[in-house]
């Protein structure tokens, strides 16, 4: 009779307990990986919300006007479009969301409008993220809520400005700002309709300072002034601030209850092992004095309490993904149709974590008992 | 065979002490047949399961072919245990998820080798050959014993040691292990039943009498 063997006789055997067992496992399991995952999910849409606010980081070129910048908002110096290229090419940055806009406010149809011009956005190597924004196509324009009203553009037309001609993909909603006196199209179109081939205005950028000790502004001027000394650097330091505490606030939330989980969950399977431990302390007994020796008593207890482990945690990974997946949409409404996904390595760090608990939980009670004196064990009955 | 030397066993509660064992000595030979009796709580559990070098002495040695159990270390007495001693138990501890070839078997997992032909010749000649796939809840008090008699049996021991083995059975049962215990002791084995009763007194080379940890006829 292997020890082996005797491990799938006494699953076999008492299939209820084995399936108690299991069910603690796969419930604390489960929790943990419906906590996690709801919590990177929530992670996830923080970050994705946070971004909503727009970019926070602004390079323009060293030579235009700072107070014209902040009193407009557009720099009235142009420099390089392969500026963009260059910071986006840095590995080791601390900024993401990368796109160059080109500026300029012109006359049309009788009306002060803004052009601007937007290349698509770009991320540093190995930093690839979601755009933060829609992507404009050359011949296109998105026109801003008080142009097109004013001048009852609707979607489809065809509107011609300096010779170019662009087709209105999108009037946009009221925003309030400046941007529904705004005009968008493609940044290379920009550059046709301003004569201004191979130039921008500014490139707009997110910085990734959240949780960093310093301030996040002379970081960012030193590391973009020693790639791009033309240049000069702002940041919009209310949006980041924000950003930053919130990403902060989420992430200190998990910090917290993720250890907190994972004792709670090793509590409740360790429970469940010492349970099984003592029930079996006459067979322990028995066993030690018909002469297995304490590693071959341990194998018996540990190997059980392995698959046990190994299958709660898978049968957790399932209902706790299943959880997630049903009911997170409900929580995060931004990013659940392209976030909230099961989460693979959470079915590893759970298949690793629930036997180890399960085998620690079992080692204490299981080696006291095989060192016993059998003869202790024996005439406790 | 095994000389047991002034042996002395102290229970400890607190500061109550209770002396199991006291000053036993006794000398045992291949092929012997021992009934140690004694009322209950006289120490022959204590005296069988410290000779079955399962507890340590306060006092005193375990000699098995001169040499003294308790100098070996745990795994040594372990493997000893399984090459020269069979149990048998008054509460069968038979494990009850097994069958009772199974069980059997049990006995040959501890010194790695699996004789499921001889467990089940053994099991054949205790009766209990429609019984082998059988779980022990679905045996009698008599067949669960028979089945831990096979179980001691499976390693060819030179010693069993049976505590009360026919404590929980009725007179014929009783009488059947007995007379397989005596089987074995006929074939060149050696017995020491630990007995309250005097059924096995029958089967006995020799008897000797404990009372409160004292062997009372010292031969």
């Amino acid at each position: 009779m292997s020890i082996v063997r005797m491990v799938f006789k006494e699953i076999w055997h008492r299939k209820v307990n084995f399936l108690l067992a299991v069910l603690a496992v796969a419930t604390a399991a489960a929790f943990f990986v419906a906590f996690l995952t709801a919590g990177r999910a929530s992670e996830r849409e923080t970050a994705r919300v946070m971004l909503s606010m727009g970019y926070n980081l602004h390079v323009i070129a060293r030579d235009a006007s700072v107070d014209g910048f902040l009193i407009t908002g557009i720099a009235d110096k142009t420099m390089p479009q392969t500026y963009l290229d260059t910071l986006a090419a840095q590995q080791s940055i601390s900024y993401n969301h990368l796109l160059a806009t080109l500026d300029g406010r012109m006359n049309w149809r009788g009306m002060d409008v803004l052009l601007t011009g937007v290349s698509p956005e770009v991320c540093p190597p190995g930093q690839k993220k979601q755009p933060m924004t829609f992507q404009i196509a050359p011949g296109t324009a998105y026109v801003g809520h008080r142009v097109a009203q004013t001048l009852g553009i609707q979607k489809g037309d065809v509107i011609a400005l300096n010779d170019t001609e662009l087709r209105v993909e999108r009037c946009l909603a009221e925003s309030g700002g400046t941007d529904d006196m705004r005009i968008q199209c493609s940044l290379s179109d920009a550059q046709a309709i301003l004569n201004l081939p191979g130039q921008i205005s500014e490139i707009k950028a997110v910085d990734c300072l959240c949780f960093i000790q310093g301030d996040p502004v002379e970081i960012l001027r030193k590391e973009i002034s020693s790639i791009l000394p033309q240049t000069q650097v702002f940041q919009a330091r209310p949006l980041a601030t924000a950003r930053a505490k919130q990403r902060q606030m989420i992430q200190n939330l998990f910090a917290v209850m993720v250890p907190f989980v994972l004792v709670a969950c090793g509590v409740w399977i360790a429970v469940m092992a010492i349970m099984n431990v003592r029930d079996r302390r006459q067979e322990i007994g028995l066993m030690r004095a018909l002469g297995y020796d304490t590693g071959s008593v341990l194998r018996l207890f540990l190997g059980k309490a392995v698959l046990v482990g190994l299958l709660g945690a898978a049968v957790g990974f399932l209902l706790g993904t299943e959880l997630g997946l049903r009911f997170g949409p409900r929580v995060f409404e931004i990013t659940a149709k392209t976030m909230l996904r099961p989460e693979p390595s959470l079915l590893v760090f759970s298949c690793l974590l629930a036997p180890l608990f399960a085998v620690m939980a079992s080692l204490v009670p299981a080696v006291i008992a095989a060192t016993y004196d059998p003869a202790t064990t024996l005439r406790e009955q | 065979m095994l000389v047991l030397e002034n042996l002395g066993k102290t229970y400890r509660r607190g500061a109550d002490k209770v002396e199991a064992l006291d000053g036993v000595s006794l000398r045992i030979d291949q092929g012997e047949f021992v009934a140690v009796c004694g009322p209950s709580g006289s120490g022959k559990t204590t005296l069988l399961m410290v000779t079955a070098a399962m507890l340590h002495p306060s006092r005193g040695s375990v000699r098995f072919d001169d040499k003294n159990v308790y100098d070996m270390t745990g795994p040594d007495r372990a493997k000893f245990r399984a090459n020269n001693i069979g149990f048998v138990f008054q509460m069968f501890h038979l494990v009850p998820y097994l069958s009772v070839l199974d069980n059997v078997l049990v006995a040959g997992g501890a010194i790695g080798k699996y004789d499921r032909t001889r467990a089940k010749e053994l099991l054949q000649q205790l009766g209990l050959e429609h019984r082998i796939q059988h779980r022990p809840s679905e045996l009698s008090a008599g067949e669960k014993q028979r089945a831990a008699i096979a179980r001691a049996l499976l390693n060819r021991p030179r010693l069993i040691l049976a505590d009360e083995p026919t404590g929980n059975l009725d007179p014929d049962n009783a009488a059947g292990v007995l007379s397989h215990l005596h089987e074995f002791q006929q074939s060149g084995g050696t017995v020491i039943v630990a007995t309250h009763g005097p059924a096995a007194r029958e089967f006995a080379t020799r008897t000797v009498l404990l009372r409160d940890g004292v062997v009372t006829n010292p031969s």
